[in-house]
């Protein structure tokens, strides 16, 4: 068996999901046996003349280029829907930091990094989301909003995001306040509370149910709802978040 | 008895650009089918006389047909029937697989014809294959080589990789997918985007509560962060079998 500085990554397992991002198993191109691989936890030896099949037929997706194995990588992907969210909606990620970007095709941001910056990096994008939802849904004034659909759309992002991270506080939150927003939709909550089952328990549900139910009620009080925000615009350890980023 | 599960990998792209079994159809339960076959895989139906087939491996997660990963009980079947052989069909007919008498087209079309055995009877023949050539059901389901050759000399060739000692077992029928499900393995978005669909309103509850169930109770599992659906699903098929032979 070749070592890791024998080979290259030059693609990942599968296709991207569209309109989501996620993490993949790399698949190497390996310099002593000219074989490439799927290795994750047992490699798996392609033929050559077969990866290009591979791709034309959506079992691998092909890198812009070839980058270094290292130990324990990963690659993150992006599809353009994520990265690029149409109605003005915010970019969270910063382009400038991918390895390889792929404008022709379905996919924009990729990136090879190890496991834990990965999902280092996942947790930070579903962070800004999340946010970004929150202060969006605090500007909503009447159902059919545009600013009700960001909502939507940025939670549906943090949601491919928080499928890679185990942080429960970030899901609570993103589940709360997709609630809040469908709920101004005029629409069923009870799916997503279906749906958090599969997250949380059963007494954390109804603890999860009773801040939706507050947040409405903030909503509907105009004062208290003001103060809610100036309490948050001003406290001195959390500064207005730049989401927007330039790409 | 050994009895190995069937495995259906599905995603792959064909020629409409998009994937056999995205979320969408997913949730839809939607068939699998006859007609998500190759072209290689269409021709190899013809000169072996196997008519249209819908096509699993025994214990072998292939990821060359997609990211989802389905495993199907043994006893599996098709109200049309079919057959099973202890190799890839088209690895033969492409001249991918080695063996004795299966040097040629004419060869191996008689070579296939020999090696073929009826649907009820392939988990049968299957626990002697193993019986007879590998050491465990463990070595046979993580791909490893046989531990010593058939009379075609077939198993150890070289030249030969898992595809020459897998059994491929095929329907003549379109299959439901949850039917004799035992478990998925998908990728973590994959999963995502299969909540997400179920979050979309005029999902009936009742299809949504059910895939919520699966989704609970590991009948669809979701990968670790950036593992392989493949081998994950091979281990938990190797576990399967031990669960049923203690």
């Amino acid at each position: 068996m070749d070592s890791q500085a024998d080979r290259i990554v030059v693609g990942f397992s599968g296709l991207p999901v569209r309109g989501g991002c996620g993490l993949r198993p790399p698949i190497y191109k390996s310099i002593s046996t000219g074989f490439i691989s799927d290795a994750s936890c047992r490699p798996r030896m392609i033929k050559p003349d077969d990866f290009y099949e591979y791709i034309e037929q959506g079992f691998a997706t092909k890198l812009p280029t070839d980058w270094s194995a290292i130990e324990k990588g990963v690659v993150l992907y992006a599809t353009h829907d994520f990265v690029r969210p149409t109605d003005g909606h915010p970019s969270i990620i910063n382009i400038g930091d991918a390895k390889g970007i792929l404008h022709a095709d379905k996919l924009l941001y990729v990136n090879y990094l190890p496991l834990h910056d990965s999902i280092t990096k996942l947790n930070m994008w579903a962070t800004l989301l999340i946010e970004d939802a929150e202060i969006q849904l605090r500007r909503v004034t009447k159902a059919n909003d545009s600013q009700l659909t960001r909502v939507i759309n940025s939670i549906m992002r943090a949601r491919y995001c928080l499928a890679e991270v185990n942080d429960l506080g970030l899901k609570r939150r993103a589940t709360i306040t997709f609630a809040v927003a469908r709920d101004l939709q005029g629409g069923d909550t009870d799916p997503i509370f279906a749906d958090a089952r599969l997250d949380f328990t059963e007494s954390a549900i109804v603890e999860i149910r009773r801040e939706e139910i507050q947040l409405k009620r903030d909503r509907a009080s105009p004062v208290r709802h003001q103060y809610r925000d100036c309490s948050l615009s001003a406290h001195p350890g959390r500064p207005p978040r730049v989401i927007e980023q330039t790409i | 008895m050994v009895a190995i599960p069937l495995v259906r990998t599905e995603g792959k792209v064909f020629t409409d650009g998009e994937p056999t079994l995205d979320a969408k159809k997913f949730i839809a339960e939607t068939p699998l089918q006859v007609a998500s076959r190759s072209t290689k895989a269409r021709a190899a139906e013809q000169a072996f006389r196997l008519g249209d087939c819908l096509y699993f491996y025994a214990g072998y997660a292939c990821p060359r047909f997609g990211n989802a990963v389905l495993v199907y009980e043994p006893t599996t079947t098709s109200p049309s029937g079919g057959h099973a052989t202890p190799f890839d069909s088209g690895g033969l007919y492409l001249g991918l697989i080695h063996a004795q008498g299966a040097e040629n087209p004419e060869s191996r079309q008689n070579y296939c014809a020999t090696a073929l055995v009826h649907l009820a009877q392939w988990p049968v023949e299957a626990d002697r294959f193993l019986d007879s050539y590998f050491d465990d059901v463990d070595a046979y389901v993580r791909g490893e080589r046989a531990k010593s050759d058939d009379p075609s000399r077939r198993l150890q060739h070289v030249d030969n990789t898992r595809e020459a000692w897998t059994w491929e077992v095929r329907f003549h029928d379109d299959h439901p997918m949850l039917q004799g499900l035992l478990f998925a393995v998908v990728s973590a978005d994959y999963v995502a985007a299969v909540r997400l669909e179920l979050l979309k309103p005029g999902i009936e509850s009742t299809v949504r509560n059910s895939w919520l169930t699966r989704l609970r109770d590991g009948t669809v599992h979701a990968t670790k962060a950036g593992e392989s659906p493949h081998d994950d699903a091979e281990q938990r098929i190797i576990a399967w079998i031990h669960k049923q032979t203690a």
